[in-house]
């Protein structure tokens, strides 16, 4: 670059009066003649104005200036103005330098001697300043043809309408399922009376309609980066379960939808279903399903069990279906619905409010509705694989079941003479009756599984007859049948002691003469559910006395409760903190139990406090039986014929966690052999899961030995803030509904089934009380009734990136919420709304199709109307919302036109600045209604005279007349007033644009660029700027549209000059510049080992320039010489 | 759990307020120690009238208290509480006002080293007391009574640090922790009239039966208060209301019913509209 010697001209303005007479401008001008460099100094009127800038190039092109500086008022009101004023006399726009003499002197400064010395001071600076400006770069580049409108309310449809009838293509992105916005749920439109859907529902339908436009409903933006003309858009769509092609919104899903809850789109006033449309001119016309986190119970259950499904189908009534969702992953209900330790119960979100719904006694209900024999057989492709299943207790079952279903030959083998495993031998018939197990085993053998009982594995059958046999792989569900053994003296006496779990087999099986107990007395040994099982069958066989001894206290006994609870109503004793000792005999014969009193010490293990016996404290307990049920073991004497299969140290199957699969390969375990003894609905998960392992692997062909295991997805994943649908308020608390149950007395005398189950009416209201926690429930009826099969439960989330040149943000607002104005009343008086919720009481699609009722579904007759709820109120919000005042107007009248009612409207100014506004309010007047000037103080339900007990009293002064007024009305409206949408606040942060105090977007220019933002490329539409009514919205919409389409229009766009760059030869690659870049501008260029700026992205902020310790970067038109010019010339 | 007493002019004479406060502690273990040679706290009243001579008469309590070793000093009386408040708050944001006062306590050898918290009983019952020590001892019953808490003008506003100043929830919730069904209403923090009630009886009966007819609207077989004036107006202010009665006890009377107290010793027998026909409904 060749030097040249600055020659300077320097321009002061007066700006009409504004800057001088405060500042004496001739002496500044003056004063700047002086100055090194300055070739010319001037003052006049107004430099921005045609004769001004005309002096600047006048001076350029005859007294060879190479500088300028311009002393007048902010760099945002008129550089631009000079900087194109230099090009045009051609010099670079970067040699020109800006001095504030008005916002920062002439406004500020009370005395003109030191105005007009700050004035100098600042010229002086700029002088200094601009002789080290260099000319920079400018580039053009190309733009994209396309702009994204985010917010598809009236104001985002009219951007987006007149962008895309100027030929662009529009993104239009709305986070509800419809477009419309708040506009679409109003009835009347002020002040013209047009019925707001006819006006707006033509252009929803035209935008939909439009090729250009591409509408993204229920999705949002969730990243913005580039530059003007070149925006990058991440757009995530949310899942709406239905497909929009197919849906022809017929609305047969909704009819069949059993799950229930408050319609947003309705303020909550009315009901709308899990699959749903917010209203009949939706667009798109697309159904949605509301599907949110799987239900609590849902995830708790090990089995993965759809309960919120199956309890919605028996509320509904509909047991077979309910049936079925429950056998679609559990192949015993009616087992389960009597024996399942409920998980799902402990975390049902019902007992927030009263207490946990019944589910496991409704699936018992639901089970008991239908008979097994009455299944269909489901069709089977064979797949022709064999499969083995060692043991028929609930995970044998399971895998049996899972397998056939899915075409594998499958032969269950059993060492008992009957099928069930521990169902069969450790539960007894009053708890589970065999005909309901028989009936459920039938079905699953129904499906085309060979049964071999009375085999037992490693004496009758080994490993190898399997292998022989053909079978592709071997499940190893063969429980634990063995008891611990107590290891104390005595426990070898031939007669009365046995182990309860061969007790409780041996009955079940009706085996051994168990006579001998009548008239005896027992002592059973343990605190789990075996013993308290064991107690409870011992009193049946109708021994005298039974008593439970357990060596901790009650509080850690692992049985459930509900078990000790009907055990001690069936006159069961228990002897809490006694350990055994010894048992007693006499010729051979059990005559009693030597037990010692424990005291609980510190926890063990377990976490359970470890009982301690106290010495001396020994008594013997006279007894005839002893039953021990301390605990269960595996049995398998066949282990060491099978010396590769690996045990745990604690005598279970060592196996794969992912896939259950043992040290033989193809050879897989689960159940009670793997995890030791646990409950059914554990033994089904295990099932389940061994049977997609072993289906992955012998039929998917995945098999590699050992090597490449199958993964199994987790059925259930649990969220770390759940979504669920919220508990609505005020709902009526309604107790848990109890089944009966068999006379103790009576029980004790058989073995019937001791739970009665519940009754149809008690079922359905337990099933009522479920607060369907996900919302769509998984019942898929909707699936079933829809024709066009436009349902798609496989549907995801969605991310779509798009370019785009400009950006309209049209976000709007939401309305003040006024419940913290206790004074008011709103959420304690029923009869109390909000003017949105209003707005849908008079709606012809709202829930009461248009007619002002209260919820006593009379019109009202008196009704209060009160302006400025949460506007003009320095405790909320300070500012007025524009549109309440005319809005509430029109509620007037339509409440006179529509009920005849009094209305008494409490203002504290009416605003009705706009066309044919002051003439409604003066419609309004004259229809009757009762304008009172003053604030409300009070709504209160407290009547001043008896005849008006029930309606609500609005306190207020009438400021005009000078008296308080105390009004008894049916109903309040609240003129709630606007604030920004909820999200907004992200959205700004994406743009990069600013937020006033109060979170409206901030324009350019509050007068001269209303819809333009501080960043190049992205405009503003709508309440998103501020509170404005539809004409005003509409107009600024199609003006943003305007201006995105004229700055797009030119195919170019010029690029900052006033970047950053860094200097290769000083960058150390400490990469700290790479980390402070919002832009993502700054990457690293490995072979040099320096960071690069890509001048496309830098925004030019400065942050690495600030941040770089080896001063390698910096940025132009501000670099430390150039500033550093400036404070010298100051100093 | 031992705390400083002050217990206020009221507090002996009215109707089983002494009775019931004390055989309530004495269940729930704690001590409420009066403050020695306490003073009137000039109540509402005397700051509007001599506000200099009313901030040393309540500072002297705090003095007391700081004497004895209190860091708060517990009333029982709504007007008491709002008197000390406004006095601590005043103190606390002016430390010269402070410096004055104890100039003017040295004369008794007193002195404010550190300003006490002010706290009402009800606060110590809810938040202090173990929620189950509420529990377990209630009559069969006791579910059917149903209660309006009233709790005056003057326990939540003007701080709003309490409770809700408009719609406050702790003596509800305290009473429902004792077993009674709570009935909400509109009237929770209504004024009662109270020192007002004698020279102004015209304009301070309708007040009353705002109260009385609100709850008795909404379903309550009684009010209960916490505040000696409130108590003593909606009770005696009865005296020529038409429509049926409504008792009107203290919490500390429900909460002594609720641990199983008998009625005589919670001073019951004291209050103008009796009690008799609810108590029958204690199984």
């Amino acid at each position: 670059m060749i030097y040249e010697k600055p020659r300077i001209g320097v321009y002061i303005c007066h700006c009409g009066t504004n800057i001088s007479p405060k500042v004496d401008v001739e002496a500044v001008a003056q004063f700047a003649a002086g100055l090194d460099n300055v070739a010319v100094a001037r003052d006049y009127k107004f430099m921005c104005s045609s004769p001004g800038q005309e002096f600047i190039v006048t001076d350029i092109l005859e007294k060879g200036l190479n500088r300028v500086v311009v002393a007048s008022c902010s760099p945002r009101m008129h550089e631009p103005t000079f900087r194109r004023a230099c090009e045009k006399a051609g010099i670079s726009p970067h040699l020109f330098q800006m001095a504030n003499i008005r916002e920062q002197t002439s406004w500020v400064t009370a005395d003109s001697v030191h105005a007009t010395q700050k004035a100098k001071d600042q010229v002086a600076a700029a002088v200094s300043r601009v002789a080290g400006h260099a000319a920079l770069t400018i580039r053009e580049v190309a733009v994209q043809k396309s702009i994204l409108v985010i917010g598809g309310g009236i104001a985002g449809i009219q951007a987006a309408l007149t962008a895309a009838e100027a030929g662009y293509d529009v993104y239009l992105v709305e986070r509800e399922p419809s477009i419309g916005g708040h506009m679409a749920k109003f009835d009347k439109t002020f002040p013209t009376l047009d019925c707001a859907a006819c006006i707006m529902t033509p252009k929803m339908v035209e935008v939909a309609q439009n090729p250009k436009i591409r509408l993204f409903s229920y999705s949002e933006v969730v990243g913005v980066s580039g530059f003007i003309g070149n925006y990058t858009v991440t757009i995530r769509q949310k899942p709406r379960y239905v497909d929009g092609i197919k849906c022809t919104g017929c609305g047969e899903c909704t009819k069949v939808c059993p799950v229930t809850t408050k319609s947003e789109w309705d303020m909550g006033l009315g009901q709308r279903k899990a699959v749903y449309r917010s209203f009949p001119q939706s667009v798109p016309n697309t159904f949605c399903i509301d599907r949110r986190d799987r239900a609590p119970c849902t995830v708790s259950c090990p089995a993965g069990v759809n309960v919120q499904g199956y309890v919605q189908m028996a509320r509904k009534g509909d047991y077979q279906r309910a049936y079925d969702i429950i056998r679609e992953t559990l192949p015993l209900p009616g087992v389960l619905g009597r024996v399942c330790p409920h998980p799902c119960e402990t975390v049902c979100r019902r007992a927030e409010l009263d207490d946990s719904i019944g589910i496991r006694e409704l699936k018992r209900f639901v089970a008991d509705q239908i008979d097994p024999a009455t299944l269909p057989i489901p069709e089977i492709i064979e797949n022709g694989k064999k499969v083995a299943v060692i043991g028929s207790g609930p995970a044998g079952l399971t895998v049996a079941h899972d397998l056939r279903r899915r075409g594998c030959g499958v032969t269950l083998f059993e060492a008992l003479p009957k099928l069930g495993g521990m169902l069969r031998t450790g539960i007894p018939d009053y708890r589970l009756p065999s005909a309901i197990l028989d009936a459920e085993i039938d079905v699953i053998l129904r499906l085309g599984i060979e049964a071999r009982i009375g085999v037992r594995f490693g004496q009758d059958l080994t490993l190898q007859d399997l292998i022989d046999e053909g079978f592709d792989a071997v499940f190893l569900g063969i429980g634990a049948h063995g008891a611990l053994r107590l290891n104390i003296p005595g426990e070898d006496i031939a007669e009365g002691v046995v182990d309860a779990v061969r007790f409780l087999r041996e009955v079940n099986l009706d085996e051994g003469d168990w006579t001998t107990m009548i008239g005896k007395s027992v002592t059973v040994i343990g605190g789990g559910n075996v013993a308290v099982d064991a107690a409870r069958v011992a009193r049946r066989l109708g021994a005298a006395s039974v008593t439970v001894v357990y060596r901790r206290s009650e509080a850690e006994m692992p049985a459930y409760l509900e078990e000790i609870v009907d055990a001690e109503t069936e006159g069961i004793g228990f002897a809490y903190l006694t350990a055994p000792v010894r048992i007693v005999e006499k010729n051979g014969k059990v005559t009693g139990l030597e037990c010692v009193r424990t005291e609980l010490g510190l926890p063990d293990d377990s976490g359970r406090r470890r009982p301690e016996p106290v010495n001396g404290s020994e008594t013997v307990l006279p007894c005839d039986w002893v039953i021990p049920a301390i605990g269960q073991r595996i049995e398998a004497p066949w282990a060491q014929d099978l010396p590769d299969l690996t045990w745990t140290l604690g005598g279970t199957i060592s196996v794969a966690p992912e896939t259950l699969q043992t040290s033989i390969p193809r050879v897989f375990a689960g159940g009670d052999a793997v995890s030791g003894p646990a409950s059914v609905v554990e033994a089904v998960a295990a099932g389940h899961r061994a049977a997609e392992a072993i289906y992955t692997s012998v039929v998917g062909g995945q098999w590699k030995d050992n090597g490449d295991k199958p993964k199994i997805a987790n059925l259930n994943s649990q969220s770390e803030n759940p979504d669920y649908l919220p508990i609505p308020d005020g709902l009526p608390l309604a107790m848990r509904r109890s089944p009966s149950h068999l006379d103790p007395a009576e029980s004790v005398q058989s073995f019937a089934e001791t739970g009665l189950g519940l009754s149809e009416n008690d079922a359905r209201s337990e099933a009522e009380r479920c607060l369907n926690c996900g919302s769509c429930c998984e019942c898929r009826s909707c699936e079933k009734s829809c024709e066009a099969g436009a349902i798609d439960f496989n549907q995801s989330e969605e991310t779509v990136e798009v370019v785009v040149g400009a950006v309209i943000a049209a976000t709007g607002f939401q309305a003040f919420d006024p419940t913290p104005m206790t004074a008011y009343g709103y959420g304690i008086f029923s009869e109390v709304y909000t003017s949105l919720e209003f707005e849908r009481l008079n709606n012809a699609t709202g829930p009461t199709a248009g007619k002002i009722l209260m919820k006593s579904g009379k019109p009202p007759q008196r009704v209060a109307i009160i302006h400025c709820v949460g506007s003009r109120d320095r405790h909320y919000r300070k500012y007025c919302s524009r549109v309440c005042c005319m809005y509430s107007m029109k509620f007037a009248h339509l409440v006179r036109e529509k009920t005849g009612a009094e209305v008494w409207e409490f203002y504290i100014d009416m605003r009705s600045p706009g066309k044919l506004y002051e003439e409604f309010y003066n419609r309004v007047q004259e229809e009757g209604v009762h304008l009172i000037r003053g604030r409300v103080a009070q709504v209160t339900d407290i009547p001043d005279h008896p005849e008006d007990a029930g309606r609500l009293v609005v306190v207020a002064e009438n400021t005009l007349a000078r008296r308080v007024l105390r009004v008894p009305v049916d109903m309040v409206i609240l003129s709630v007033g606007l604030e920004p949408a909820a999200g907004s606040d992200a959205v700004s942060r994406m743009l990069g644009i600013q937020r006033d105090a109060d979170g409206w977007y901030n324009e350019l220019h509050a007068k001269m660029a209303p819809v333009k933002t501080a960043v190049a490329g992205i405009f503003l539409a709508g309440c998103c700027q501020g509170p404005k009514d539809i004409p005003d919205t509409v107009a600024q919409a199609s003006a943003a549209a305007g201006e995105a389409v004229s700055l797009l229009s030119k195919g170019t766009v010029r690029t900052l000059a006033e970047i950053s760059y860094i200097d290769p030869d000083r960058c150390s690659g400490c990469r700290t510049c790479i980390d402070m870049c919002s832009y993502s501008a700054i990457s690293f260029d490995e072979g040099a080992g320096v960071a690069v700026v890509n001048d496309a992205l830098c925004q030019g902020c400065g942050s690495c320039a600030a941040a770089c310790p080896s001063s390698a970067a910096g940025i132009r038109h501000f670099e430390d010489c150039q500033i550093m010019a400036e404070l010298d010339a100051l100093a | 759990m031992k705390y400083g007493f002050y217990p206020g002019c009221s507090y002996k004479s009215e109707a089983g307020y002494k009775e019931s406060v004390e055989a309530v502690c004495r269940v729930v273990g704690i001590e409420l120690r009066e403050l020695p040679d306490w003073n009137c706290c000039g109540a509402t009243s005397m700051i509007s009238m001599n506000a200099e001579g009313a901030h040393l008469l309540t500072a002297r309590v705090f003095a007391l208290a700081c004497k004895e070793g209190f860091d708060a000093v517990v009333t029982t009386c709504n007007a008491c509480y709002t008197a000390l408040r406004k006095t601590r708050k005043i103190l606390e944001a002016d430390p010269g006002l402070l410096t004055d006062i104890n100039h003017q306590l040295v004369a008794e050898g007193l002195n404010i080293n550190l300003l006490p918290k002010v706290r009402h009983l009800l606060e110590v019952f809810y938040q202090d007391v173990d929620a189950a020590a509420w529990t377990g001892k209630a009559p069969a019953g006791i579910a059917d009574i149903t209660v309006a808490a009233y709790y005056g003008c003057q326990l939540t506003r003007p701080w709003g640090d309490l409770d809700h100043p408009e719609r406050p929830q702790m003596l509800d919730d305290f009473i429902k922790r004792l077993g009674y069904t709570v009935i909400d209403h509109s009237a929770k923090t209504l004024c009662c009239g109270a020192s007002h009630f004698f020279p102004y009886q015209e304009q301070c009966r309708p007040l009353i039966e705002k109260i009385i007819g609100e709850a008795r609207r909404k379903g309550a077989h009684m009010i209960t208060t916490l505040c000696p004036l409130c108590q003593l107006n909606l009770d005696a202010g009865q005296e020529i209301r038409k429509g049926p009665p409504m008792p009107i006890p203290y919490f500390t009377q429900l909460a002594g019913l609720a641990l199983g107290i008998p009625p005589d010793t919670l001073g019951l027998n004291k209050l103008l509209i009796p009690m008799d026909i609810l108590l029958r409904k204690f199984r």
